[in-house]
């Protein structure tokens, strides 16, 4: 087997060695195992021509199964005759020097080595006898080792298993790490921050011998726990907030986020967890939180390109579900299998569409249908909060309804008591005083509410015709009543008008005014123009005025009622305006109005008192009040002709005059019923609101009647072949009892689930065990098949997944991986050791791992003392350097970078669009989460150095890190560099690494002390603010210093 | 402090101690200048996975002018006047066989044919044809590789472009350029080897896997250079902080991440300090190749770029200035060519703004002698419908995807001077001799870098993918 790293190009990366195959293989003592030395390479250079997939098979040599290798193949010869080497052929065919026989062919680019040629002979000669793959087999619970050997007392059973491999070797552990390093390791390892100074003094004077585990168990139950471990399970759910192909638009996805966080943090079971997210809707009773967590495998990149076919899509949509599948809880690639049978596992393709067929029933397109929404199936997610008030609200809505259904019925009633009322007194039908009205039926006069005569001088062309009631004014632009000084208002008097108007369709100037001409136009009036009406109260135009326009057109050559009402608060608020006795929308175009509306100018109708403005059109009923009228006030001063049906005997009046007056009544006069009705309306309004704005989130579904699924021929979407049934695959054991009923997602999730299936518990735990080592047992974590790798330590990975799979406790099983020497130890490695365990897969010194993306950033943060630890919620907007997201435009906006300390959360909550990631993440190789990804390379690149050292976001750090210490750190330089070194790296700064900061230090001095300018340019990156009172130069040189410290190795190390 | 980790302590014994990888990486730095960089197959400065070439190569660097949105075959390169003929009438049924097509025409009641408005002319001593709105890619009728005949299998951009890229329509595998870069490494230690750069707006959107490592570390994805701020993210020293504070800066790093070596001996400790001086050299390395102020008038004119404003044809000179440099893959992509409609002006103008430019990169490369073993790839990721979608007025029509067949050209490196491959029916609807498959493509492309494409080849989830996926047939009759 070829170890050639992928590592290999490009950037400069780390050298690693081939040592591993020595530690995994054979030693000549022991006898062949198949499933460790035959196996795998019979997967890698046999199986692709005699291997599962009958199609491609050669010579009609089968040898992944023993029946089949024993038989004789196309040529007459036998494979494998058990104990006879001899007169085997595949031995004769491994060995001979004839290029034309010798297996593997040369055109196949496969080689086997010498060693692997007498290993063949060796397991022909001792019987030639096969295994299962070791992996599809369910592990048992192996007994712990007894190890001598070690230097240390070994009480964990992984030490255990460990041991036992170093004592093989020759290797010791090496004696636990200082406290300080192992608690920043181990803090940063459960929940990507740094410990505080506190918790390392904490510890540190901790004598008891718990004290570790008291650290663990605090980290454990720490919030921030959820937030790293579901970092790692987020890129195999390829979870984003947008939606993957083409234009990529964006999504709601982070009520499903927040949900995998919770369930790391209330330890939700993984049976549970996997059931829950695999068939969440489908569990009984399913609760909003269940179905939730179905959302695991909507997290699949859809589009909503023009043109693409529906079918076409759908179909790679569920492959995709399949491959998550195989990789997430198979921990095998079985995407193979969609094509043809697996080259090289025992996977059919029967098998790949028998999986496809559990996800082949949502209701779904291919065509997502959506550039804004989440597309279906999808529900709303209300917070425990938001379920409370939304409950509250409908009880409001029920009540309202009620008390107006009850007013309702007993409206006839009061409608007759009050129309006795207006009959019995013509006055009641109009408005209460003081007014002053103006008919304009005959004449220009007025009178005043108590009956004294006003006189209206006519000027110019005016004539009295038709009016609203009885005649009007007729006005042409040249006539106009001149009223003298009256209705002088200021602006903090309170005043209502109301007239009836009918305006021309051409320039139509105000009907009312008193207002001064140019410059200031002092005054107040109401004006048409452009077919809206506008009222102005006006101190200075343009300037110092409140102007308020209707928001609607109204209509010409028609009589209608306009009114306003002005409340003497200077504010266009204060304004409102009725078109036909009922409000109406109207839009604030100026709102200031710092001094009075005073002027010496008339007041006129037909124009601006000071002449400005005239009116065409007509006018008739003016009503001018020194209040502010009710709405229902309103409602009746524009119906004066409704109100006087009322003295009509009702036995009297048409059907049309009983309906007007009914409506009149109803709509305008009946307080009680009609604030019973706005009540609920208003409760409505809100509910539809806060309807309006909570989050969705996809769930999954069944289609009611599911879908028909076929074998795809060679994978091609449109191409049917057989039709098969929800089935489990044959290569792994099938539960005992089966439903006899179509299986669905809960029984898949139900089987994986199951503390016997082979894969589950092993794939997930060995998962673990790189997130906190840096590489599994089995390296290769994301193929658990035959052509992934020997487990380093096959026995343990047995022995951890049969324990995680009695209680499925994620917590216990990381507890108990961090309180083992192995992960305790110190990291110190010599030359000898690299060179023989260069990827340190025996332990024989502690886990050192770079940092994942996310931790990166959020170590900075932390130590600089700038995160934010707010828990879920919307994905937030940081720094992003322009021109990252409009490669790929988005309709309805970019990358709005948010100011405010939302900018400062973890990087788990950094909106993630997979077209165009956030930068510094990728360059930490985050994946794009486009499709499922199980483990991250680990690269150490210049475009790295940069990130670290120019980012905005990290040279922001570095100020507030800076500060803080200049703040926090004590009386001089010695105490600073000793606090700023511990902020960061948990211990106390050693002394040559002391000389070299305060050599630094003295020279960022000298550079910024020459240049105060460029101290204070560097001190305006980012948002921080920086502290009052402090030195700049100081800060200056602090931040350079900071900026050292946050680029160590050291610090995006745990 | 052991003797290993001693080996650390001093710069330039650290860089001298292994000959590959890091170390020779570092000392190339700093003692070879760029443009020295040795051939593939005798060492590129970062290696790849290939220790060995697999055969002598024609190329050592390839640079793909990607046309995102896919330019009309019909308009620019394959001239059909059967379709001038039928224009107006229906696509026959014999021509289309059933053949799917997308949902924007695929309700259309008709399928009218419609031929070119543009005149096509014999150019270059072969005589080939190529449409008159590109007079300056039609001048390089004798220098390049004209394929007729290529296909694919996608009909809507995203899949298709990805295809085009990956070898494979769906998300996740590594492009092209991510290839090379992991097979053949790169050949100047200050420059990424796989580098990207965009111009053009509007029209379909692009994804940054388009340029993606896929499944390979990150490392071999493209760095985009940016035509405004920094050309490489994060590149310039924050404000207020000079040169010589920084210097300062890294020098402390760099003491103390060797102290920290000292103590633990980890290797990751090693790469982080060569990269710090990496970092530290491509601040001047990268402004110093994207400073055009120093080049003649004359490469402005020849370009026909304009000082200080970005655009294809900008691209194109740095293109030309990358490859002076040894960088490995270089990918242009220049957008908005998906005429479904308008077609005429628009395409004219489309090709307006990468004629001059692209012509005069492949002009520019041979007068200095680079084109012998410089690629120059231009094309989209599929061809246009011989039918009009939507009306056919008097100035104006559309054109829909066409995956069946489409025209893309080839210029130096291997690729046969003055060769037309490849022909289609005369609706320029099906191909009628020598198809070439994305695959087939790849494959070739592999071949004159001097690698077979079975070979290259990076095990993930339990299998060895390779550009070319399962298919793949060198095209011989394209290979000088």
């Amino acid at each position: 087997m070829n170890c050639v790293s992928s590592n290999s190009a490009g950037w400069p990366l780390i050298i690693v060695g081939g040592f591993l195959l020595a530690t995994f293989t054979s030693h000549a003592a022991d006898p062949v195992s198949f499933s460790r030395d035959i196996r795998p390479v019979m997967s890698d250079t046999c199986f692709k021509c005699h291997g599962p997939d009958d199609k491609t098979r050669k010579g009609k040599l089968r040898l992944d199964v023993r029946e089949e290798a024993l038989k004789a193949g196309k040529s007459g010869k036998v494979a494998l005759i058990p104990g006879k080497p001899e007169k085997s052929e595949i031995i004769a065919r491994l060995f001979t020097a004839n290029t034309d026989d010798v297996m593997p062919p040369a055109d196949s680019h496969k080689t086997i080595s010498a060693a692997q040629k007498e290993l063949f002979r060796r397991w022909v000669a001792e019987g030639a006898k096969y295994s299962g793959h070791w992996a599809f087999e369910p592990p048992a619970l192996p007994a712990v080792p007894k190890t001598g050997g070690q230097p240390i007392a070994i009480h964990n059973p992984i030490d255990a298993f460990l041991a036992g491999k170093l004592d093989a070797e020759r290797l010791r552990f090496q004696p636990e790490a200082s406290r300080e390093v192992l608690l920043r390791r181990v803090t940063l390892a459960l929940t990507g921050l740094p410990p505080t100074l506190a918790e390392v003094d904490a510890l540190l004077a901790d004598p008891s011998p718990r004290a570790y585990e008291n650290a663990v168990d605090r980290l454990l139950a720490s919030p921030r726990y959820g937030e790293r471990v579901a970092v790692p399970w987020l890129d195999l759910a390829r979870h984003s907030d947008s939606a993957g192909y083409h234009n990529d638009s964006l999504r709601e996805t982070w009520v499903w986020r927040d949900w995998v966080v919770r369930a790391f943090n209330e330890n939700k079971p993984f049976d549970r967890f996997t059931i829950e997210q695999l068939a969440g809707d489908l569990l009984p009773n399913a609760t909003v939180d269940q179905k939730i967590a179905s959302g695991f495998m909507r997290n699949v990149m859809t589009s909503d390109e023009g043109g693409i076919i529906d079918a076409e899509y759908l179909n790679i949509y569920i492959v995709d579900r399949v491959s998550t599948l195989g990789t997430t809880w198979l921990g095998m690639s079985i995407a193979c299998a969609q094509c043809h049978d697996h080259k090289y596992d025992p996977v059919t393709t029967r098998d790949f569409y028998s999986f496809y067929a559990f996800f082949h029933n949502v209701p779904e397109r291919g065509k997502d249908g959506t550039r804004t929404l989440n597309p279906e199936p999808r529900m709303t997610a209300p917070s425990a909060e938001q379920q409370k008030e939304l409950a509250w609200l409908t009880g409001q809505i029920a009540a309202a309804d009620t008390l107006a259904k009850e007013l309702e019925g007993k409206l006839d009633a009061a409608q007759l008591a009050w129309e006795t009322k207006l009959a019995a007194d013509p006055r009641a039908r109009e408005i209460a005083g003081p007014f002053d009205h103006f008919p304009l039926n005959t004449d220009a006069n007025g009178t005043t509410h108590d009956g004294k005569a006003i006189e209206g001088r006519l000027s110019g062309a005016t004539l009295f015709a038709d009016g609203a009631a009885g005649q009007s004014l007729k006005l042409d632009g040249t006539g106009y009543v001149d009223l003298g000084a009256r209705y002088d208002f200021d602006k903090a008097d309170r005043f209502s008008v109301g007239l009836w108007v009918r305006v021309a369709n051409k320039p139509s100037g105000a009907p009312i005014g008193k207002m001064e001409n140019a410059p200031h136009f002092r005054g107040w009036d109401v004006e048409f123009h452009a077919g809206k009406a506008s009222v102005h109260l006006i101190h200075k135009w343009p300037e110092e005025a409140i102007h308020v326009q209707t928001e609607k057109d109204l209509p010409f050559d028609t009589f209608q009622h306009l009114a306003f009402t002005y409340d003497g608060s200077g504010k266009a608020a204060g304004v409102k305006v009725f078109v036909n006795g009922q409000p109406v929308a109207t839009k604030t175009i100026k709102d200031k109005l710092p001094g009075t509306i005073q002027t010496s100018a008339p007041f006129a109708i037909g124009r601006r008192g000071g002449g400005g403005s005239p009116f065409t059109g007509s006018v008739d009923e003016l009503h001018i009040f020194h209040r502010i009228l009710s709405e229902a006030e309103m409602a009746a001063l524009a119906s004066g002709p409704t109100l006087a049906l009322a003295a009509i005997e009702k036995t009297k009046r048409t059907k049309e005059q009983a309906d007007k007056l009914r409506k009149f009544y109803r709509e305008t006069q009946a307080a009680d019923y009609l604030a019973a009705k706005k009540s609920a309306e208003d409760a409505r309004r809100v509910k539809a609101n806060l309807e309006k704005a909570l989050p969705t989130v996809m769930v999954m579904a069944e289609m009611e009647k599911p879908r028909d699924t076929f074998i795809k021929v060679r994978g091609a979407y449109d191409k049917n072949g057989d039709k098969v049934e929800a089935a489990f695959p044959g290569f792994l054991p099938k539960p005992e009892t089966l439903a006899t009923n179509r299986l669905t997602r809960l029984d898949l999730a139900r089987w994986l689930a199951s503390p016997q299936h082979p894969l589950t518990a092993r794939v997930t735990v060995n998962r673990f065990w790189a997130m906190l080592f840096g590489t599994g047992l089995v390296k290769t974590v994301n193929d658990f098949g035959s052509q992934g790798e020997w487990p380093s330590h096959p026995e343990l990975l047995n022995w951890l997944a049969a324990d995680f799979a009695r209680d499925w406790d994620v917590k216990r099983v990381l507890k108990q991986m961090v309180m083992s020497h192995a992960f305790r130890q110190s990291a110190a490695v010599t030359a000898s050791l690299l060179a023989r365990d260069t990827e340190n897969r025996l332990l024989a010194r502690g886990p050192r791992l770079r940092l994942d993306a996310e931790f990166v950033r959020d170590n900075a943060l932390a130590i600089s003392g700038l995160l934010n630890p707010r828990l879920g919620g919307k994905p937030v907007y940081p720094f992003q350097p322009p021109g990252i997201w409009e490669v790929n435009e988005l309709a309805g906006g970019g990358w709005k970078h948010q100011r405010d300390d939302g900018q400062y959360r973890r990087a788990l909550y950094i909106y993630h669009r997979r077209s165009t990631p956030y930068p510094s993440l990728l360059t930490f190789d985050a994946p794009n989460r486009e499709v499922c990804a199980a483990g991250r390379a680990r690269t150490s690149t210049p475009l790295q150095s940069l990130v670290l050292m120019n980012d905005p976001v990290y040279v922001e750090a570095s100020r507030a890190f800076a500060a803080r210490v200049l703040k926090e750190g004590g009386p001089n330089d010695a105490t600073r560099l000793n606090y700023a070194w511990r902020l960061a790296l948990a211990r106390n700064l050693a002394s040559g690494e002391r000389a070299v900061l305060e050599k630094t230090l003295i020279r960022q001095r000298e550079l910024f002390a020459a240049d105060k300018t460029a101290a204070e340019t560097l001190l305006k990156v980012g948002d921080f603010k920086n502290p009052d009172g402090v030195n700049p130069i100081e800060l200056a040189v602090w931040t350079a210093l900071a900026n050292v410290i946050l680029n160590l190795n050291e610090t995006i190390s745990q | 402090m052991n003797a290993f980790t001693k080996q650390f302590l001093t710069r330039r014994a650290f860089l001298q101690r292994n000959s590959t990888g890091l170390g020779a990486l570092a000392l190339a730095s700093l003692l070879k200048p760029a443009a020295s960089a040795a051939l593939p197959g005798s060492g590129p400065v970062v290696p790849g996975l290939l220790q060995r070439l697999h055969h002598e190569p024609k190329a050592k660097r390839v640079i793909y002018l990607f046309m995102s949105g896919a330019p009309s075959h019909l308009d620019l390169f394959d001239p059909k006047p059967k379709l001038i003929e039928m224009t107006g009438k229906d696509l026959p049924d014999s021509i289309r066989q059933g053949q799917r097509i997308t949902g924007m025409t695929s309700g259309q009641k008709n399928h009218f044919c419609v031929g070119s408005p543009f005149k096509f002319a014999k150019h270059g001593q072969v005589g080939t044809e190529f449409s008159e709105v590109i007079p300056n890619i039609a001048s390089l009728a004798d220098d390049v590789t004209l394929i007729r005949s290529m296909f694919t299998e996608a009909i809507n951009h995203d899949p298709a472009v990805t295809f085009f890229g990956t070898g494979h329509q769906q998300p996740g595998r590594p492009t092209m350029g991510a290839w090379a870069s992991y097979g053949l490494g790169s050949e100047n230690a200050n420059l990424p080897g796989y580098i990207c750069l965009q111009s053009g707006g509007g029209g379909q959107p692009l994804q940054s896997r388009y340029w993606g490592p896929g499944f390979l570390p990150a490392q071999h994805g493209a760095v985009t250079f940016r035509g405004a701020g920094d050309a490489v993210l994060y590149l310039s020293n924050p404000p207020g902080l000079s040169a010589a504070a920084r210097r300062s800066t890294i020098d402390a790093m760099n003491e103390l991440n060797r102290l920290q070596l000292g103590a633990l001996g980890d290797p990751a400790i090693a790469a982080q300090i060569a990269n710090y001086e990496l970092a530290f050299s491509m601040q001047t390395s990268v402004p110093e190749l994207m400073d055009l102020s120093k080049e003649p008038d004359s490469t402005f004119e020849l370009y026909g770029a304009k000082k200080g404003a970005p655009s294809f044809a900008a691209n194109c000179i740095l293109a030309r200035r990358l490859a002076e440099r040894g960088a490995r893959f270089i990918q242009l992509n220049h957008r908005d060519w998906d005429h479904h409609g308008g077609l005429p002006g628009a395409l004219r103008n489309k090709a307006k703004e990468v004629d001059q430019g692209a012509a005069a990169l492949v002009k520019d490369l041979k007068q200095r002698g680079l084109l012998k073993d410089t690629i120059v790839i231009w094309g989209g990721e599929f061809g246009r419908t011989a039918y009009s979608q939507g009306e056919i007025k008097k100035d104006s029509f559309g054109r829909d995807h066409h995956p069946r067949c489409f025209t893309i050209w080839a210029a130096g490196g291997g690729f046969k001077p003055g060769c037309v491959h490849g022909a289609t029916d005369d609706f320029g609807y099906n191909i009628t001799h020598d198809p070439v498959s994305v695959h087939d493509f790849h494959a070739t492309l592999l071949h004159l870098l001097g690698v077979d494409h079975l070979k290259l080849t990076h095990r993930h989830e339990g299998r060895d993918y390779r550009l070319t996926d399962i298919s793949g047939e060198l095209v011989k009759a394209i290979i000088a």
